[in-house]
């Protein structure tokens, strides 16, 4: 029969799964390595586009050429943070995200196929062509 | 399985179903933060009819939600993926019976959520989301603790002898 009253053990498995994401979380942060400045643009799994964190650029993704996006999909790299504009998605989950420059974080916009990562540094590959277009 | 069973935990399984889909209409500040209102039916389920049940009845309710309302795509994934990994979690808790219904429901909530970020972090080939974990860790610990303290009311207002069978 499970107890209805609080136990101590509550404190103790609580405890045990933070320790668990913590270790986690280091272990990302870890993996990340200290150098990153890349932002990679993923659509339905695969890389369309990377830019450059310390760089300011507007970069829009048009629906007639990533079918899955629910509208056109702007990504904005501006004062070392990047950000998602769209009014297309219901409650414009990727706008809600907010902005962000930390390294290891991601900015998912599932109804679009949309991810967008902060990865390592990797200086041949800031400008990578999206797919079907030349560099 | 008596008629009196199956008939009960159909009716918490289609009040699961209903929940789940009305409450994808509440916005929350937080993307991917719900308040898992129609777990509680499952931790009611854990606590009337035992483990066997439990899992069947996350699994069921998944399938269920998938044909009326999302289909078998990556959001069925997801949720699937958060079902198991919170059952899984949910039942081993339950079983070192250290844990009151509180510990159950917050352990369930916030492997619910690891689970999902693991599964997009598949389906989307990035390991990066992994830092979303933080968010829905702490959204796990306070959700679960409500939808407990929500199960002990109702338990109170249906003690266990009111439904009348229990296999474990």
């Amino acid at each position: 029969m499970i107890s209805l009253t609080r136990k101590k053990g509550d404190l103790l498995a609580v405890a045990l799964a933070i320790i668990l994401v913590l270790a986690m979380l280091i272990a990302l942060f870890a993996y990340a390595g200290s150098g990153d400045n890349v932002v990679t643009i993923k659509y339905d799994g695969l890389v369309v586009h990377k830019m450059n964190l310390a760089r300011d650029e507007v970069y829009t993704m048009k629906k007639e050429d990533y079918p899955l996006l629910q509208g056109d999909l702007t990504v904005v790299i501006e004062n070392g943070k990047v950000r998602v504009d769209e009014q297309t998605s219901r409650y414009n989950y990727c706008e809600l995200i907010g902005e962000t420059s930390n390294k290891g974080t991601a900015i998912v916009c599932a109804p679009n196929h949309v991810i967008i990562s902060i990865e390592g540094f990797d200086e041949n590959a800031t400008d990578w062509p999206p797919r079907g277009q030349k560099k | 399985m008596k008629t009196r069973v199956l008939v009960h935990l159909a009716l918490f399984l289609a009040l699961a179903v209903v929940v789940n889909y009305l409450e994808s209409f509440i916005p929350l500040p937080f993307v991917g933060v719900k308040l898992g209102l129609a777990n509680a039916l499952g931790i009611l389920v854990l606590y009337y009819y035992g483990a066997k049940y439990y899992a069947g009845f996350g699994v069921l309710r998944v399938l269920l939600s998938a044909v009326l309302w999302t289909g078998f795509g990556s959001a069925f994934l997801i949720s699937l993926a958060g079902m198991i990994l919170s059952s899984c979690f949910s039942l081993i808790v339950k079983s070192s019976k250290c844990c009151s219904i509180y510990g159950i429901s917050i352990i369930g909530a916030i492997f619910h959520g690891i689970g999902q970020v693991i599964m997009v972090a598949i389906l989307y080939s990035t390991i990066y989301l992994f830092s979303y974990v933080l968010v829905l860790t702490i959204s796990g610990l306070v959700t679960g603790f409500i939808i407990a303290g929500l199960c002990v009311l109702l338990i109170k207002r249906l003690p266990i002898k009111t439904i009348s069978y229990k296999e474990n």
